[in-house]
């Protein structure tokens, strides 16, 4: 996996695990590979792998079980669309108003080609 | 005691040594049963045995090994052979028992029974040719210099890191030379400030006494010494050696 | 753990390679990184006894390495970057020598072999460069020796061998092994790689792990260069830079332009990270 742009490492995979969560390739309430499989299938260092499980976990998206492994909590889909709702207004709006104030488009235009793309 | 000798780790270590020379040793076979049937060859022909000579050869590899057989001790080759988990005692060691012992053995052993074998075959070129050969050592002085010859070369291989055959031959000249030499001059120094001119034709050991015990006690000190010590400082040398 | 305590190390005694260094090592992949000629290969051979220091000393598990005793040399694995390939397969030398190693696994090492595709059965010294370095660095890594020393592994191997040999790594690291990756191709070896050790003439620049590195410094990525970064470099996608972090927000480590930043400002980043 190619980890490019200035989000941190554990966080490009944690996304990478929500993908396969939303999807469906990883079952829900079912197994996630473990730190070591996930840190040798995207080759990065298990430390990454471990922040990022870390992370999920306190989201209350995956929870471990002892001697186990890691599982996916139920429910976690909406949780991860609520993460993913809170990072777009946090991250990739206030971009989004830098850039339109740089080149100097206006919301109305934003509404209008909204509808143009929408119209269905 | 653990660190420095442990005798499973030692014949786990031998054993490796061993597979790993296999071919080196089956080379050595091959040789001494090749130069055997040229040596028939050459006696049916030409009635010259050259029994002396595969003798003469055996004994050269015998004396010479280590600077055949090891590598130049380098940076490129070493690293592996350096960081294996055994003493630097096991290492010294087991090239002992590969030099001194199973080499000699395999030489002379499978030359000894191929000789025999050849005098048992009724065919008479063939035998006459194993009967050439003589397996007596003179006495054990002969024994004990090709040791202590054969442990001179070791220190040599230990110590110089290029080229360790020539140089350790040049040395052993220089040092033969020089101690000669010194000894000349002591002697020639003694008679002429002792006033005695005829020391050196009298010389004899008859005023210490020649039934004295310090001969034998000097002279198995330095049976003892000498090859023993030299392969003592080969395993200081190699425990100094830095690659 | 490897302690270095006040080492000094030359070849010719007007050109010191360390003079009174000292660090430590403990668990992790190692990136052990500097310039050409910096003392990188050097290190490692002291770390392994087979160079002693002229002064201080290096003790690996307790032990001064330069003691080469077996106790420790069975904790030790070092593949040099170039090296004289074994007459016998690599199956046999592990055969034979994994007996001294008490960690070894025979399972391990088959997997390895078949990872990274390298007959087992064959003559390594009858091998192609690159598939030599595999055999061996399969061999070492199924020793799974508390230390283990790699100079330019990634060397000589092609793209898919060296994506093989990352996955293994990731595999093999744990709180218990100190692995160490002496290595230019940085970017061969990018986000497994923590902690970081930079060395250079003489002194240690840096021996820190990522997450140490990270909250005192800044990487980013922008169109245009920023004001106060530490060291910036113009490619493609803008500029990547590297600035301080006062609010210790989160990014992702580019050890390559953290190479380039501290060797061109080498004093410093040594008084950052109060090597």
């Amino acid at each position: 996996m190619d980890f490019t742009g200035n989000k941190p490492i554990y966080l490009q995979i944690v996304d990478y695990c929500f993908r396969n969560i939303l999807s469906g390739n990883w079952e829900e309430e079912g197994r996630i590979p473990s730190v070591r499989e996930l840190g040798s299938q995207l080759q990065v260092n298990p430390n990454t792998v471990m922040r990022s499980y870390e992370f999920m976990q306190l989201e209350e998206v995956i929870y471990s079980k002892r001697g186990m492994g890691y599982y996916i909590r139920e429910g976690a889909g909406k949780r991860i669309a609520d993460l993913q709702r809170r990072e777009f207004f946090k991250e990739v709006l206030p971009e989004t108003f830098k850039a339109m104030e740089l080149l100097g488009i206006s919301l109305d235009e934003i509404i209008e080609k909204y509808n143009e793309l929408y119209k269905s | 005691m653990n660190e420095i000798f442990n005798i499973n780790r030692f014949a786990a270590f031998l054993k490796q040594n061993m597979v790993f020379s296999k071919m080196t040793y089956a080379y050595m076979l091959a040789a001494v049963a090749g130069s055997f049937l040229v040596g028939i060859c050459m006696y049916a022909y030409f009635g010259i045995s050259i029994a002396q000579l595969i003798m003469g050869a055996i004994t050269i590899t015998i004396l010479f090994g280590p600077l055949f057989f090891e590598k130049t001790i380098t940076r490129y080759n070493g690293v592996f052979d350096f960081t294996f988990p055994v003493s630097t005692l096991e290492k010294i060691l087991s090239l002992i028992v590969k030099y001194v012992i199973l080499i000699p053995v395999l030489l002379m052993g499978s030359l000894f029974l191929i000789v025999s074998l050849g005098k048992v075959i009724p065919i008479e070129d063939l035998q006459d040719f194993a009967y050439s050969f003589s397996f007596n050592l003179r006495d054990n002085r002969e024994l004990h210099m090709l040791l202590v010859t054969q442990a001179i070369f070791v220190v040599g291989y230990f110590s110089f890191k290029r080229h360790a055959f020539i140089k350790t031959g040049l040395f052993l000249m220089a040092l033969m030379f020089g101690l000669s030499t010194l000894f000349m001059v002591i002697i020639y120094l003694i008679a002429k400030f002792t006033n005695i001119p005829d020391v050196i034709n009298n010389l004899s050991f008859q005023h210490i006494g020649a039934d004295s015990l310090i001969f034998p006690i000097l002279d198995y000190t330095v049976l003892f010494i000498l090859p023993v010590g030299l392969w003592v400082v080969s395993y200081f040398k190699l425990r100094e050696k830095e690659i | 753990m490897i302690e270095i305590q006040n080492l000094s190390f030359y070849y010719h005694r007007n050109r010191p390679i360390f003079q009174d260094v000292s660090f430590r090592m403990k668990s992790g992949i190692y990136g052990l990184l500097g310039e050409n000629g910096v003392g990188k290969t050097t290190l490692l051979h002291i770390i392994s006894g087979l160079l002693f220091p002229k002064e201080g000393a290096c003790r690996v598990a307790g032990y001064q390495s330069y003691n080469r005793s077996p106790e420790m040399l069975k904790q030790i694995f070092f593949l040099p970057e170039e090296f004289q390939a074994p007459q016998v397969s690599i199956s046999e030398m592990a055969k034979y020598n994994s007996v001294f190693y008490p960690h070894f696994s025979q399972q391990d090492f088959e997997s390895y072999l078949q990872e990274l595709q390298v007959e087992g059965d064959r003559k390594v010294s009858e091998l192609s460069a690159g598939q030599k370095k595999k055999a061996m660095i399969a061999y070492g890594l199924a020793l799974n020796v508390e230390y283990t020393l790699l100079d330019e592994p990634t060397n000589g191997l092609d793209i898919p061998s060296k994506s093989q040999f990352r996955k293994i790594l990731s595999s093999v690291a744990s709180e218990d092994k100190c692995i160490i990756i002496s290595t230019h191709q940085v970017r061969d070896l990018a986000h497994l790689i923590d902690p970081v050790i930079i060395l250079d003439r003489n002194q240690v620049l840096l021996n820190n792990t990522v997450e140490e590195i990270t909250q005192k410094l800044l990487f980013t990525q922008t169109e245009h260069k920023p004001e106060d970064a530490l060291y910036a470099e113009q490619g493609l996608q803008g500029y990547t830079s590297v600035s301080l972090n006062p609010s210790r927000e989160e990014s992702t480590l580019n050890i390559e332009i953290l190479f380039n930043a501290v060797v061109n400002n080498k004093q410093v980043f040594k008084q950052l990270f109060n090597s």
